[in-house]
């Protein structure tokens, strides 16, 4: 056995019926693919691929007719059979029947420790025999091609040849090897043990794909049960309308297996903020975040006003002074996936810090422009809101009628908390 | 996850202090200011990136503000409400203080307390140190505690010395506070690695002359001060006050003790200074050109 599930297993079965025994020699008689994937990785397609494309090739070549594939899928669709069971003898020998072919053909091709090994039977509908088989083992690669073309060429001239009656015993031997044979064969999707995997996920309706490609099922009353490979890794993709796509990893082990996943995070545009700043502690800021560019970047409006007394508060000779800060920010997110719960973020922007003196009286207002050469963002989202946390770098510009004259703004980085109410 | 971001930010309002609820990245006298002065179009921006070079002096009921001779040397009067009542050029330095008959001078310039009048150039060197005069005594007499080096002078009305000393306090003379009522000299000093502040009070009388000294008991009281990187000291009958950076603290006359103190951000090119009772202190802001007067933070 593989030790990991990418020792993928590619598994089809090709049945190839024929429709007519008037035609001469084998010819005439028509031939109906059928493939089926099993694997779990889409991108070993490819070899199903070459194996039909193969076999549709040699048994053109033989004069067999190739049966349209919506004849196969409807006879498979009306059996109830799932693509694992094609591979079985009795199976595509009651397909076979089912559509009045003369011959099955399965095939297998499986990948393991960086070996590809592909199997081909063809069986006989009426007798139920075994008329050939083949098996070829090689390494992966490109040589592949040349191995299975190998394989397809010797498999058409055992269904070519006519076979005499079997005598009874001997038919049975041959149903009994076929069995062996077949248990033997295919024991790398027929002997892992299976276990149950149930998703606890509350995203209601959301699907689950397995590595992105073959749909598992949708989330229904909180929950997903399958069935899985025991001591496999499964990369799940769950996906819901409206949410950002999430993977989930998971090693299998040889037990069931309840999953929690947690809940996909929806896809925001916008959100209003509340904030605190250090070392405004007395104060209270509101901002307004819109993301922009698929949620990558995001521009933030924010008003922030607090009140500045001197040591303490009930200092009587002192009043506050308050002070009203506005700025625009533009950020984007980076390093983490755009699904990810702990975001960082990236800004730049500027404002100006408004400053009234309530003494003396009549004294005018002071406006501080400044720029942030740098804000670093970091956030956690849940579903509904989000927290973060910024640094920030300020610059005055020393323009106007300002406080704070031009340069840094000492005793930093500005430090920044807050939830965000998104939507 | 989230247990750690919540962990980060309470370790960082820890370190944060409670200091930083007040704490602001406004300068910490904002909430304190009774009036303020717009200098700009008396003072031309500070492009030679002296930090230390302004002065403000209380002479009478004037405040005074000096700038060195590279930032254009200036003589700024204004009156107790920050309103420019006159604007001369010329060599101005550190010296400034009221003599008993009510004048003072300031730089190498007499000046006529009621009027402002120039009354003329003085004989003595009064550009660097720090002087007062002895008001217990009916003559006029100035008394001078210069820096570098550490010599003390006393002059006469004709700019004559008539008296001299020296002292060695291994330390570096920062400033100098004079309290008329007590006849008590407070000299501050810095070390040389800035550590810490002390503060000496010195009877008026024993100087000059009074030589080679050790600073502290039993000779004289000493105090230490906290620490301010630019010895910036001042004395108040409240208690002397050390400005450091955006931090002011007033310290306990006795000990040296901080008993209150307010926080802010720290605006690089400033001068201050506090009137002897405690009531008011001023500031001069470099960076805005704005000066602004403040009742002291520990008045109730």
């Amino acid at each position: 056995m593989p030790k990991k599930p990418a020792a993928v297993f590619i598994l089809f079965t090709l049945l190839l019926t024929a429709l007519s025994p008037a035609a001469a020699d084998n010819g005439g008689r028509t031939c109906l693919l059928m493939n089926a994937n099993l694997s779990e990785t889409a991108s070993l397609d490819i070899f199903r691929d070459v194996i039909t494309d193969a076999l549709a090739v040699e048994l053109k070549l033989a004069d067999f007719i190739l049966v349209d594939e919506e004849v196969g899928r409807q006879a498979k669709k009306k059996s109830g059979l799932g693509d694992g069971e094609l591979v079985r003898g009795p199976v595509a020998l009651a397909l076979a029947r089912a559509t009045g072919a003369d011959i099955a053909v399965t095939g297998f091709v499986r990948i393991e420790d960086g070996q590809i090994i592909c199997g081909l039977k063809g069986y006989e509908s009426e007798a139920g025999r075994l008329l050939v088989s083949v098996l070829k083992r090689g390494s992966a690669g490109l040589k592949v091609f040349s191995m299975i073309n190998a394989a397809a060429a010797e498999l058409v001239p055992g269904l070519t040849e006519p076979a005499p009656p079997p005598a009874e015993a001997v038919r049975q031997v041959t149903r009994e090897l076929t069995v062996r044979t077949l248990s033997t064969e295919y024991r790398p999707v027929e002997m892992g043990k299976r276990i149950q995997v149930t998703l606890l996920s509350p995203d209601e309706g959301a699907e689950v794909f397995l590595a992105g490609q073959k749909r598992v099922g949708v989330i229904e009353e909180g929950r997903l049960s399958f069935e899985a490979k025991a001591g496999t890794q499964l990369l799940l993709e769950v996906r819901k309308p409206g949410c950002y796509d999430r993977e989930v990893e998971v090693q299998l082990r040889n037990s069931d297996r309840r999953i929690r996943l947690t809940g996909l995070q929806p896809e925001e545009s916008s959100g209003v903020e509340l904030e605190v700043y250090f070392p405004q502690l007395l104060g209270l800021g509101a901002a307004y975040r819109h993301l922009i560019l698929s949620g990558r970047m995001f521009l933030r409006a924010e008003n922030y006003l607090y009140a500045q007394y001197p040591a303490n508060l009930i200092n009587l000779r002192s009043l506050p002074v308050l002070h009203n800060d506005i700025r625009l920010l533009l950020g984007g997110y980076v390093l983490m996936p755009e699904a990810s719960s702990f975001k960082v973020g990236l800004a730049l922007g500027g404002g100006g810090t408004l400053t009234k003196l309530v003494r003396p009286l009549g004294s005018p207002f002071y406006l501080d422009f400044y720029v942030n050469t740098l804000v670093t963002w970091l956030e956690y989202r849940f579903r509904r809101f989000t927290v973060f946390y910024a640094l920030e770098d300020r610059y005055t510009l020393g323009i106007g009628n300002n406080l704070l004259g031009e340069g840094h703004v000492a005793e930093g980085p500005y430090i920044s908390a807050g939830v965000t109410w998104k939507w | 996850m989230v247990r750690k971001f919540i962990l980060v930010m309470i370790v960082s309002l820890m370190l944060c202090g409670c200091a930083y609820i007040f704490y602001s990245p406004f300068p910490a006298y904002l909430p304190l200011v009774t009036e303020v002065a717009d200098l700009e179009d008396f003072i031309a921006p500070n492009e030679t990136g002296c930090e230390d070079c302004y002065r403000l002096h209380l002479l009478g009921n004037y405040v005074a503000l000096t700038l060195p001779m590279d930032m254009g040397g200036q003589l700024i009067f204004l009156d107790e409400e920050l309103k420019v009542k006159q604007v001369n050029f010329g060599s101005y330095g550190n010296l400034g203080f009221v003599d008993a008959a009510g004048h003072f001078p300031i730089g190498e310039h007499l000046y006529d307390g009621t009027s402002l009048l120039d009354i003329g150039v003085v004989n003595f060197e009064l550009r660097d140190g720090f002087g007062f005069t002895d008001s217990s005594l009916n003559e006029w007499v100035l008394k001078r505690v210069d820096m570098d080096p550490f010599i003390t002078e006393v002059y006469n009305m004709t700019g004559s010395v008539v008296g001299a000393g020296d002292f060695k306090p291994d330390y570096e003379l920062r400033g100098l506070g004079y309290d008329p009522a007590a006849l008590r000299v407070y000299l501050f000093f810095s070390d040389f690695d800035q550590r810490g502040g002390y503060a000496a009070s010195i009877p008026e009388s024993s100087l000059p002359g009074f030589g080679s000294i050790s600073l502290g008991p039993p000779e004289y009281e000493v105090v230490s001060l906290p620490r301010s990187e630019d010895g910036r000291y001042h004395y108040t009958r409240d208690g002397f006050v050390a400005v450091s950076g955006g931090d002011y603290k007033l310290c306990s006359l006795e000990n040296g003790k901080v008993i209150k103190s307010i926080t802010g951000i720290e605006i690089r090119r400033t001068a201050c200074v506090f009137d002897v009772d405690g009531k008011y202190f001023y500031v001069y802001d470099a960076e805005a050109r704005k000066i602004y007067k403040c009742k002291t933070w520990w008045q109730r």
